[in-house]
């Protein structure tokens, strides 16, 4: 599903990383640790297509379809998402009003038909149980206001409404308290199918008690350093970064 | 420019000399008084320049050197020719006028007591009129103002309401002005007068649209009693010809516990300058004032808003935003003064400001004068442009960059337009902005 080659991405001049190599396949939960700095959160915005980014050098391709050449939006409609790891707070754009746009942008994208109001009301009512959010969510503003919990909720209810093939997961779980923890788990969980696949971006261990991933990438200094099962994580939990700092890369 | 001015302001006494003839079967009527006594102050005053502190950021150079006809032909409209500007769901009680003129036949009026006024203004200064005699040009002054005077002067088209004590009228009033200059560079001086009493409720919309492109003046003053308890909500929304001049003023007189809601909605016009007033003059009484304008091209929109609470517990709320594209140009004045007897005065203040281009420009003036001790007084003005991390969140959900910017500069009117009530008028309104915000911005 994701395939990414040798990627090198610069800021302002600065190398912030220097030669990923990932491969993704469908029905699959990747998550990608590291310490703060290591390039974590740039990988997640570069595969969104965030300008602010070059690349140098390498390759992505998503669904066999060439990335870099990709608006953010047609991204999207092709089934890629990012869980942001600070949603925008968007004042005056109902949360209703954004995702009838948004998914039925999606929906004409593949030539489907755009949903009724009456139909739409009724998918959005079945998938807010996935985060346990009340339909008052609907009425209010795009993130606006909403508690840091509420925030990453609504990303899970945005994902489940989008059904995306690819959802990157950035430090969804930063900031949460173990109950919302479980709540944002959880949603992923209910919808992950053998068709999609996740990768989830995040600094601490905790998430993946929740969320048990196929394969455990350790980034460090803009590299993959370590790939490994889901131990991989617990070996971090208990014996912290500095371990990978002191290793030679081995790509 | 000298030269000009004086033009124009001497071009009106033969205007008024003319008019005078014409109106020739009310002269006698105590409202020629009135008129003369309005004009007789027109001359002595002269046309405000930039250097006259409420002018500074607005000149009239250009509306100064136009030559405007009064009286013109009415034109020939027919129902259909004013159809497009129907609103579903609010065709009852809409009073139509072209080129400032009252055309009974495309208006329809439903009263549901007599003891309910809504009637053309024409037809009541004829036939004389208590409410007239005692309210008329009692609010917006016209000893001061020139182009008050003037619109005093030439009182004749216009709208009055009078709703008596305990009357909710539950469907709106609406005045429909329609401009159709057909290459003629005419001039209106529209009138208003809405009186209410005690515990009466009433909702007055006024639109402005135009048929054709053109140089033309709206000189428009509203006058608005607000009775005792009283719920009065004031709607404008005014989408004229890119070439037009708009001057207006709107007075507002709110007795005690009254509640006084008003939108402002410019979209059109060359050069809108809009004069608010509201005296708070009464206990316990409340107002809640919004604004919004889109100003692209060469536009010039200017409002002045002033308040006066002068007695205690009232309460003034008000926001005003705009969005500015191209060489646009925003004034906001914004005057709230607090006599030394109001205490526990609440009032708030905010303009907020979108600039899409570097050559757009908004000046944005609080001021506060404020005698009593024991207020609360807040006031703050924001330019901004668009957040980008909000274009890219959307992207990211599949919403096109160009959908993106439209969907934030209209929700950025939302927060003004989503207050008003009716529903048929707020999606009306939102997707008039909407269009021109796809069109020109």
């Amino acid at each position: 599903m994701l395939e990414i080659k040798n990627l090198k991405v610069s800021v302002e001049g600065n190398e912030i990383l220097k030669g990923i190599n990932l491969s993704v396949k469908a029905g699959e939960i990747h998550a990608i640790m590291g310490p703060n700095g290591s390039g974590k959160s740039t990988l997640a915005n570069v595969l969104a297509g965030r300008e602010d980014y070059e690349i140098t050098e390498g390759s992505i391709t998503f669904m066999g379809n060439d990335l870099i050449t990709m608006a953010p939006e047609d991204r999207a409609r092709e089934g890629l998402f990012l869980a942001f790891q600070y949603p925008v707070e968007i004042p005056g754009v109902s949360m209703a009003n954004f995702l009838k746009h948004a998914v039925n942008e999606i929906r004409k994208h593949h030539n489907q038909k755009t949903y009724d109001a009456r139909e739409f009301l009724q998918k959005m009512r079945e998938k807010l149980k996935f985060v346990e959010m009340d339909e008052k969510f609907l009425s209010r503003s795009v993130n606006d206001g909403f508690s840091g919990g509420e925030k990453k909720r609504n990303e899970i209810f945005q994902m489940a409404m989008l059904e995306p093939h690819l959802s990157i997961l950035d430090e969804t779980d930063s900031g949460l308290d173990i109950d919302a923890l479980k709540i944002v788990a959880n949603g992923v969980n209910k919808l992950r199918t053998k068709e999609n696949a996740f990768v989830v971006v995040t600094h601490y261990q905790r998430l993946l008690n929740y969320i048990v991933p196929d394969v455990v990438h350790v980034l460090y200094n803009g590299k993959i350093v370590e790939s490994g099962g889901k131990e991989l994580a617990l070996h971090l939990e208990e014996h912290g970064y500095d371990w990978v700092k002191e290793e030679p890369a081995t790509v | 420019m000298k030269t000009q001015d004086s033009n124009l302001k001497d071009s009106y006494i033969n205007v008024f000399n003319r008019y005078e003839t014409e109106v020739n079967g009310s002269r006698e009527k105590p409202v020629h008084a009135l008129r003369k006594d309005a004009f007789s102050h027109y001359k002595s005053m002269e046309f405000p320049s930039t250097r006259a502190e409420d002018w500074k950021y607005t000149d009239l150079t250009p509306l100064l050197k136009q030559n405007f006809s009064y009286p013109v032909k009415q034109p020939d409209i027919r129902s259909t020719d004013i159809y497009g500007y129907e609103i579903p769901g609010l065709t009852e009680n809409t009073l139509v006028f072209i080129n400032g003129h009252f055309f009974e036949s495309l208006s329809t009026i439903q009263k549901s007591s007599n003891k309910i006024i809504i009637s053309p203004l024409q037809q009541l200064l004829q036939n004389g009129n208590r409410f007239i005699h005692t309210h008329l040009a009692k609010y917006a002054d016209y000893h001061k103002e020139i182009f008050t005077a003037l619109n005093t002067a030439f009182i004749q088209d216009g709208v009055f309401i009078y709703i008596p004590a305990e009357i909710h009228l539950e469907k709106p009033i609406q005045i429909l002005n329609i401009s159709d200059p057909q290459g003629i560079p005419f001039q209106s001086f529209h009138r208003n007068l809405i009186v209410t009493e005690r515990g009466s409720q009433l909702t007055v919309i006024e639109r402005q649209h135009h048929i054709s492109q053109g140089t033309y003046l709206h000189n428009t003053v509203t006058e608005i009693v607000v009775g005792e308890n009283a719920h009065i909500t004031y709607i404008t929304l005014q989408d004229e010809s890119r070439d037009s001049f708009l001057i207006k003023r709107t007075q507002v007189k709110s007795n005690k516990d009254s509640r006084f809601n008003h939108f402002a909605v410019d979209l059109g016009g060359k050069i809108v300058r809009n004069d608010l007033g509201i005296s708070l003059n009464g206990e316990n009484s409340e107002t809640h004032l919004f604004g919004f304008y889109l100003a692209s091209g060469n536009q010039h929109v200017d409002n002045h808003t002033s308040i006066d609470h002068l007695q205690p517990h009232c309460e003034s709320n008000e926001l005003y935003k705009g969005i500015l594209n191209d060489r646009g140009r925003g004034v906001f004045s914004g005057t709230i003064y607090v006599a030394r007897n109001a205490q526990k005065t609440n009032a708030f203040q905010s303009n907020r400001s979108l600039l899409l281009s570097d050559e757009a420009e908004v000046d944005s003036k609080p001021q506060l004068k404020i005698f009593a001790d024991d207020v609360k007084c807040t006031h703050g003005a924001t330019i901004g442009q668009i957040d980008e991390e909000a274009v890219f969140y959307l992207q990211q959900r599949g919403i096109s960059k160009a959908d993106a910017y439209t969907l934030l500069r209209s929700a950025f009117a939302g927060e003004i337009i989503e207050n008003i009530e009716i529903t048929e008028l707020r999606d009306y309104i939102h997707s008039k902005i909407k269009d021109r915000l796809v069109e020109d911005f």
